[in-house]
C-alpha cells in the first residue's frame, strides 16, 4: 500500500497547531504558532528559545539549554517549556527534521483547571479541536463540581446529625430533670452519676460509640419511676413489704417504655440492670456476674456511691471514708470487683 | 436530564421566590430527591412535573418559566457549574454560540448517559447566526429561546432572537435566528 505525503501549508498547518514552534540547529526561533506568538508577543524569529523558555527535564528539573543532541535522545519524551515571563507551561512532542536540520515542537499549554485559561487569556476556540486539553479540563471542572456537591451534602448530613443528636440529648435531660423534681432528687444527681459513670466506663475500655449509651443510660437510670405513685415515690418514711414490692418494678417499667425507642435500646442495660447485684441477689432478674451488662455493673457502683454521699430525709450523708469502705467491703457481693478496682483509684485522684 | 437542571430550577425559584414554594413545588410534583447532584441523570419526569408544578404554585405560564429558567440557566448555574470554562467559550456573543455545539459534543462524549441536546450554527454573518436545535426532549424551545437571551447578556450585547422553525408546529428541529449590532430589524 503506498502511504500519501502530507504536504500541508503554513496556514494548515497552523490551525492544527495553534502553539507549535520550529527551531535551527542553533536553537533559534523561525517559526511559532499563532495562538503562541499571541501569548508572547516578544518571541522574534531569530531569538534563541532560552531566552523565553526554560526547559524542564521530566521530574520539572529545570535545565540551562537544550541542544540538538538532546532532543534528538529525547524523541519519545515529553517536552515541558515554561515561559520566562509568565506562568505558560507547555507540553510538546518534538520532531528532528532534516534538510535543512530543523526542530518541531507540536503541543499546547499545560493547564489543570479552568480558571487559567482565565489567567492565560485564552479561549476554548484557541486549541484545535483534536486538542484534548479541553476535554480534560470540561472532565475536571464537572468532577470538582460533584466533588463540592457531596462535600456539602457530607456537611450538611453532619450538621443534621449533631442537630438530632442534640435534640436527642435535650429531650432526655428534659425527661431527667422531670423525674427529678417530682423525686426530690437534685438536678445535680443525674449530671453527677453519669459523669462518673461515663469516666470509669472510660478506664473500663469502653469505647466512645459505646460512651454514648452509657451516657444516655446512666442519665435515664431511674426514668421507670414515672410509673411508680407519687405516695410512694415521695413517702418521707421507710417503704412498707408490698410499697417495695412495687418499687422494685421501675427497672422493668423503664425496659418496657425504652425498648420501643430505636435510639433508646442500646441505653437500655443502665435504667434496666442498675439494681442487679454481682452476687445475683439483685433485681428484676437476679443476674449474676458477667451476666450482667457491664454498663449496668459500672451504674451501680456510681449510683450508691452518690446516694451515700448525700443527705436523705431519713439519714445523714455518710463520710467519704466509710463509703470508700463500703464499696471495698461490697465488692464481689453488690458490686463488679473489676469495677471496684478502677473505681477506688478513681475517686481517690479525685479527692487528692 | 443531568440534575444540574433541577438544581437550576431549584436556585431559580428558592431566590426569587422563597424556600417556602421550592417545597410547595416539590411536594406537587411528588419529588421526594433531597439534593440533586449535578452531574447524575434523573428522569426527565422530575423536571417537566417541577416545571409543572411551578406553573401551578408561582401563577405563571409554562413559556414564562421556562424562558426565565433558560436565562437563568446561562447567568446564574452554568457559570457556577462550570466556572471559567463557561466564559471561555468564546470572547463574545458570535464566538459563544459558534462554540455551544462544541461544548455539547464535549459533554454527550464525557457523559453519554446525560444525552444532552445537540445544536449546529448556519449561515454565520457578522451580526447574526442561525443557531440549530435537536433534542429528543419535547416543549423545550422556550427554554432554549431564553438561554440565547441569557448568553447576549453574559456578553453585555443587545440581540434579538427570533424562532424560525418549530418542532412542535412539524419541522424536524427547532431554529433561532439570533440576531446582534445592525442586523436588529428596528
Amino acid at each position: 500500500m503506498t502511504r500519501p505525503e502530507f504536504n500541508l501549508n503554513h496556514a494548515q498547518f497552523a490551525q492544527l497547531f495553534p502553539f507549535h514552534f520550529l527551531l535551527d540547529a542553533n536553537m533559534c526561533v523561525i517559526d511559532t504558532g499563532a495562538v503562541l506568538e499571541r501569548l508572547c508577543p516578544h518571541i522574534a524569529v531569530g531569538d534563541d528559545i532560552h531566552k523565553h523558555f526554560t526547559y524542564f527535564r521530566q521530574a520539572l528539573v529545570p535545565m540551562t539549554r537544550i541542544t540538538p543532541e538532546y532532543i534528538k535522545n529525547q524523541l519519545h519524551t515529553m517536552f515541558i517549556f515554561k515561559s520566562t515571563t509568565s506562568n505558560l507551561m507547555l507540553r510538546f512532542q518534538a520532531m528532528a527534521l532534516p534538510n535543512p536540520e530543523r526542530y518541531l515542537f507540536l503541543g499546547s499549554p499545560w493547564i489543570r483547571n479552568s480558571s487559567e485559561l482565565k489567567n492565560l487569556h485564552l479561549v476554548l476556540h484557541d486549541f484545535a479541536v483534536h486538542d484534548s486539553t479541553v476535554d480534560l479540563l470540561h472532565v475536571i471542572q464537572t468532577t470538582n463540581l460533584s466533588l463540592q456537591e457531596i462535600k456539602k451534602l457530607s456537611e450538611d448530613r453532619a450538621r443534621a446529625y449533631r442537630e438530632l443528636q442534640d435534640a436527642y440529648d435535650a429531650t432526655l435531660k428534659g425527661w431527667v430533670r422531670a423525674l427529678d423534681l417530682r423525686d426530690n432528687e437534685t438536678a445535680d444527681h443525674s449530671r453527677r452519676v453519669t459523669l462518673l459513670t461515663v469516666e470509669l466506663a472510660r478506664l473500663m475500655g469502653m469505647s466512645d460509640s459505646e460512651l454514648i449509651h452509657v451516657q444516655r443510660g446512666a442519665l435515664l437510670h431511674d426514668i421507670g419511676k414515672i410509673a411508680v405513685s407519687d405516695q410512694i415515690l415521695q413517702k418521707p418514711g421507710p417503704l412498707s413489704e408490698n410499697e417495695w414490692v412495687i418499687m422494685r418494678k421501675h427497672p422493668q417499667h423503664a425496659h418496657d417504655m425504652l425498648a420501643p425507642i430505636e435510639y433508646l435500646r442500646p441505653a437500655l442495660d443502665i435504667p434496666f440492670c442498675h439494681h442487679e447485684r454481682w452476687d445475683g441477689t439483685g433485681y428484676p432478674r437476679q443476674l449474676k456476674g458477667e451476666h450482667i451488662p457491664l454498663a449496668a455493673r459500672i451504674f451501680a457502683v456510681i449510683d450508691v456511691f452518690d446516694a451515700l454521699s448525700s443527705d436523705r430525709p431519713y439519714r445523714k450523708a455518710w463520710p467519704h471514708e466509710k463509703i470508700i469502705e463500703h464499696i471495698r467491703e461490697q465488692s464481689g457481693k453488690h458490686f463488679d470487683p473489676k469495677a471496684v478496682e478502677l473505681f477506688l483509684p478513681m475517686m481517690a485522684g479525685a479527692h487528692a | 436530564m443531568y440534575g444540574m437542571v433541577n438544581k437550576s430550577v431549584q436556585e431559580l425559584v428558592t431566590i426569587n421566590f422563597g424556600v417556602d414554594k421550592w417545597e410547595a413545588i416539590k411536594k406537587k410534583a411528588g419529588v421526594t430527591v433531597e439534593a440533586f447532584i449535578s452531574n447524575e441523570s434523573y428522569p426527565d419526569a422530575i423536571t417537566y412535573g417541577l416545571i409543572g408544578a411551578a406553573t401551578e404554585v408561582l401563577g405563571m405560564s409554562a413559556d414564562e418559566i421556562l424562558f426565565t429558567f433558560g436565562e437563568f440557566w446561562v447567568l446564574k448555574t452554568a457559570r457556577e457549574g462550570y466556572g471559567d470554562l463557561l466564559s471561555s467559550a468564546g470572547r463574545n456573543l458570535p464566538e459563544f454560540l459558534d462554540y455551544l455545539p462544541m461544548f455539547h459534543t464535549r459533554v454527550a462524549l464525557i457523559f453519554p448517559h446525560l444525552k444532552p441536546p445537540r445544536f449546529e450554527c448556519s449561515d454565520r454573518q457578522p451580526n447574526r447566526i442561525t443557531m440549530h436545535y435537536f433534542s429528543h426532549r419535547p416543549g423545550l424551545s422556550v427554554f432554549v429561546h431564553g438561554l440565547f437571551s441569557g448568553v447576549a447578556k453574559m456578553y453585555d450585547t443587545p440581540a434579538q432572537i427570533t424562532q424560525t422553525k418549530f418542532k412542535d408546529k412539524g419541522a424536524d428541529h427547532d431554529e433561532f435566528l439570533v440576531c446582534w449590532g445592525d442586523a436588529i430589524s428596528k
